[in-house]
């Protein structure tokens, strides 16, 4: 009896192995076309788009052909290393599969670095894009999202000196970026969880393309603001995008030029946090409080001609808390304008005061421009630098 | 006379007798005992029935006042007596032939005896010789060539006899052999017998058996003195720090090296022979109360229940005596150092010494023994635990780095970071095999160099590890046959397994099912080959201890994973240490003497 019950859980067991095992899932390296960056464009048919797929190409390192000697990972700073398959389809999902039958290898999505939205397309409704990446298990949820300055396609077909694929280029870019600020780097999670909510203004990176004679760069030139309808809204300029920065508070280190009448000088701000406090003005608008802490260090310094250090120190502070609070609130003054609330106002007040918000939520587009900020900055100065005195400045030693 | 005569054979015939029917009683009970048992009712049956009329018959016999040879009746009761059974497996060992008393006979009569007994080869070595007053007693000694010491038979046996005049005259039987043994020689080894069997056997161990004309008893005196390799280093465990004396071929030399490192009364070397062509010394060796009581016996019950023709090696005994025949897995440990066995011992654990080979098993052993080394005691615990963790993780890498390379290059590629990925591909364009080929092609090689390195005489085989690392490694890849990156992974799974050379054997074959695993069912496959591997392991029992103690949080996890300092280690291994569990009195590190105790 014991033996038969051996071969019935034996004879249930293997095929449930062989079944749930994955042996047809099986593919050689040789077999498929790692993706690594897709890309959308608005195509001259309105109903469809333009679908870019970035390919990293294959080379065969020590391969017979090529000679014992070469190795290396095979990238070549002279030929691309990359291909682009293009087609204008109805969906993302519905172009990879056309492609799939237009491409000798299967497509691997898995490696997918970042989607590229080009600006056009950014112009309208981006939401049923978003859609295919959120049901397609191929798909990754942590790539970067970002808008091309101009097209997708230039953003891929850009030929960089170091990176011979644009897209893990880019991938390594916003990797990079978190280093100062976390602003730029925005994955499709961050994006999707904006896009949810139910005020929250979405935002992206802009990337450029810009020319040189043989090579080429990308340069991020600021926040594109999309609305609620995911729309293409406006566009933060990299001087708005630091009133953003430190109104989240993840500007890890800041260099800040200040002119005053006594002459100009740069602080390097570093260690900001930011304190948000979600208030309701008397008449009942929602409002938010931002304190802004960190330190900052005198990096360079012109004029303030015959003042001593013990004069200077005051006045810095002081203008340095001027200058980030007032370009928070130019930041949030170009969200009013453009109606688009960036600094999760709303979002932040239905989880304060969730009862009223009850009453704000359906006039919230009346209601945002009339929203305010109180910002306030309470820096530190911590340091003078290597050196106490300027060459311009009194040194009390002299006396 | 007559009467004399015939009360005498009537005495032997009743004695007879009584021995046989008592004999099957004897059989009879045990027969009972064991056949019930078994349920063999039939075999039962008809053995007593046999057993019955052989009774009839000698009864019939004793009526008719016949004259049975005596003999017979004792060798018809002795084929059907069933085999003896052991006490834990077949039949007993050695079967003694019938005794034989020797009747007095002549000098020449008794060599010639003794040499058919010994098969009448040309390293017998018979040397009469005269002695005593006048020359006036004769003798002779036999031994075998080779296994004994020349110079020892002229200075203890044969200088002193013929040398010694004060014997006394006319003296016959053990009269002149005590004179001989307690007067004349000058050995501390002697026995006296009278079974040439015996006798003979002795002469194989290579003691020198004396003949003395008119003494019915002969003298076994022990000469033993062959050659053999001196103690060396050991080849399988060299060590930086720590003594490097090895075991030998030499039976007694290693017991005694043994003996040297426990210098206490309570170790016990209980020998034994196995082997009924062989008859192989062997030696159980275990300290008293610190053994637990139940392994001794079982070790010694399992040894005895052998019946074998040979013993050539440790790995006789280890495959014979063993738990999980059909494992992989060796469930008993081997030494070649007296130090490890030495501590082994002292954990409580049994060691057999075998006659013809430098290993000492030791039992019942754990599987995180494969990872630990003599010199994890030697060195600071923080090095060693470090040493330690490596080798476990060795182990790892030599079993699943190439199987976890064929399941993410096959099924998960996802899993690998981009970048790697690419140079992965790059590396696999062109290539003809599947990975898995590549990886079985590359496997494979490497077993047949380790196998081609190992058998060849040392410095062929240093030519084939070149050929074959630079040759066939180098070439393989520029010829796009396989990619660099799989090379790169093959070789640290070898390198990995040469740093546990315990499991060497095991590694390679889990690692063939596993790459097997790997290339059906990827990441899948390796979870269930690594759950079958982790339950097949917790399974094993090594005499009656799982295999994998001290593996569960216990206070063996001391030394296990890491080896933490020896001052901690306060008690023997839970699963082993029997009464005297504590090896150390207290638990407390080493305090230095402060500058007061010092003044004192």
């Amino acid at each position: 009896m014991r033996k038969i019950s051996k071969f019935i859980i034996i004879g249930i067991v293997l095929p449930i192995v062989f079944l749930m095992g994955s042996c047809w899932d099986n593919r050689e390296l040789d077999s498929i076309a790692i993706v690594t960056g897709i890309g959308i464009d608005a195509a001259e048919d309105t109903d469809k788009q333009q679908y870019l797929l970035q390919i990293q190409k294959a080379q065969p390192t020590a391969g017979a052909s090529k000679g014992g000697s070469q190795k290396g990972d095979g990238e070549q700073s002279g030929g691309s290393s990359t291909y682009i398959l293009k087609n204008t389809n109805l969906g993302l999902i519905s172009a990879v599969n056309d492609l799939r039958k237009a491409s000798t290898r299967d497509l691997y999505l898995n490696h997918n670095q970042i989607l590229v939205i080009g600006r056009d397309r950014a112009k309208y409704c981006l939401r049923p894009e978003i859609d295919s990446f959120l049901r397609e298990h191929e798909l990754r949820m942590e790539i970067w999202v970002m808008m091309a300055d101009e097209t997708a396609e230039s953003v891929f077909n850009a030929s960089l000196p170091q990176e011979p694929n644009t897209s893990m280029g880019l991938g390594r870019m916003m990797q990079d970026e978190k280093i100062y600020t976390k602003t730029y780097s925005i994955n499709l999670l961050d994006f999707i969880s904006k896009i949810n909510d139910k005020t929250t203004a979405p935002v992206l990176p802009i990337i450029a393309v810009r020319k040189t004679d043989n090579e080429d760069y990308f340069e991020i030139t600021g926040l594109a603001v999309f609305d609620k309808t995911c729309k293409l809204a406006g566009q933060l300029e990299l001087e708005l995008v630091r009133g953003y920065s430190w109104g989240h508070g993840d500007y890890k280190m800041a260099f800040l030029n200040i002119d005053c009448e006594y002459g100009s000088f740069t602080v390097s701000i570093n260690a900001i946090k930011t304190k948000e406090k979600s208030v309701l003005s008397q008449t009942g608008v929602p409002g938010l409080e931002l304190e802004i802490q960190g330190k900052f260090a005198l990096s360079e310094i012109k004029g303030f001609k015959d003042m001593t250090l013990e004069e200077i120190t005051p006045i810095v502070q002081r203008l340095t808390n001027e200058a980030i609070a007032e370009k928070i609130q130019k930041t949030f003054r170009y969200s009013q304008s453009i109606n688009c609330d960036i600094f999760e106002i709303g979002n932040k007040c239905s989880r304060h005061y969730p009862k009223e918000w009850e009453t704000i939520e359906p006039r919230w587009q009346q209601i945002y421009p009339e929203t305010f900020i109180n910002a306030k900055a309470n820096m530190k100065f911590v340091s003078t630098g290597k050196g106490l005195y300027s060459l311009e400045m009194k040194d009390p030693n002299d006396d | 006379m007559y009467f004399l005569q015939n009360s005498f054979a009537a005495a032997r015939v009743t004695e007879a007798g009584i021995r046989v029917s008592f004999l099957f009683l004897h059989n009879f009970c045990r027969i009972l005992e064991t056949k019930l048992k078994r349920k063999e009712t039939m075999f039962t049956h008809l053995l007593l029935r046999k057993i019955k009329y052989l009774m009839y018959e000698v009864n019939r016999e004793r009526e008719a006042q016949g004259d049975p040879p005596e003999v017979d009746i004792f060798e018809a009761a002795e084929e059907t007596m069933p085999p003896e059974p052991g006490p834990a497996r077949g039949p007993k060992t050695p079967q003694k032939k019938k005794l034989r008393v020797q009747p007095p006979k002549s000098l020449q009569e008794r060599i010639a005896a003794f040499k058919k007994e010994l098969g009448d080869t040309d390293d017998i070595k018979v040397r009469e010789f005269c002695f005593g007053p006048n020359k006036s007693y004769s003798a002779a000694v036999v031994y075998i060539d080779g296994l004994t010491d020349h110079q020892l038979i002229i200075d203890s046996i044969l200088r002193p006899l013929i040398k010694y005049e004060d014997f006394p005259e006319g003296q016959r039987g053990d009269v002149l052999l005590d004179f001989i043994k307690n007067g004349a020689l000058l050995s501390d080894d002697t026995e006296e017998s009278a079974e040439v069997t015996m006798l003979a056997d002795t002469c194989l161990n290579g003691n020198t058996v004396l003949i003395v004309n008119g003494c019915e008893k002969c003298l076994s005196i022990g000469t033993k003195g062959w050659d053999f390799r001196s103690i060396t280093e050991p080849q399988t465990e060299p060590v930086v720090k720590g003594p490097r004396e090895g075991f030998t071929e030499n039976f007694r030399t290693n017991t005694s090296m043994i003996r040297r490192k426990i210098k206490s009364p309570a170790l016990r070397m209980d020998s034994m022979k196995i082997g009924r062509k062989t008859s192989t010394d062997v030696a159980v060796i275990y300290l008293e109360n610190v053994a637990k009581p139940e392994l001794v016996a079982t070790v010694k019950a399992r040894l005895k229940g052998l019946d074998v023709d040979s013993i050539m090696e440790t790995g006789y005994l280890e495959e014979y005596i063993e738990d999980n025949p059909f494992s992989i897995f060796s469930t008993i440990g081997y030494t070649e150092k007296p130090d490890v066995a030495a501590a082994k011992i002292l954990e409580g654990r049994v060691a057999v010494v075998v006659d013809g080979t430098p290993f000492v098993l030791t039992m019942p052993a754990f599987f995180v023994e494969s990872f630990q080394t003599a010199e994890d005691y030697y060195n600071r615990p923080f090095y060693a635990s470090l040493t330690r963790l490596m080798r476990l993780l060795s182990y790892f890498f030599a079993v699943y780095s190439l199987p976890i390379f064929i399941a993410l290059t096959t099924f998960h590629q996802e899993l690998l970071p981009s970048t790697l990925l690419f140079t992965i591909a790059n590396a696999r364009e062109g290539t003809p095999f599947p990975v898995v080929l590549e990886g079985l092609i590359l496997i494979l090689s490497f077993e047949i160099l380790r196998e081609a390195g190992l058998r060849l005489p040392r410095p062929i085989g240093q030519a084939i590890s070149i050929v074959g690392a630079l040759v066939m490694g180098e070439a393989a890849v520029s010829a796009g046959l396989v990619g660099s990156p799989i090379v790169i992974v093959v070789a640290i799974s070898a390198v990995a397994g040469f740093a546990i050379p315990q499991q060497s054997d095991t590694i390679s074959i889990t690692r063939l099912i596993m790459m097997g695993l790997a290339a059906f069912l990827g990441g899948f496959g390796l979870a269930l080959g690594f759950l079958a591997l982790l339950l097949h392991l917790a399974k094993l029992k090594s005499f009656g201890v799982p295999f994998f103690a001290s593996v569960n949080p216990t206070r063996d996890l001391q030394d296990s994973f890491i080896r933490v300092p020896l001052w901690q280690m306060e008690y023997r291994p839970t699963l082993l240490a029997g009464n005297d569990k504590k090896r150390k009195i207290k638990k407390e590190p080493p305090v230095p003497e402060t500058a007061d105790a010092q003044n004192q």
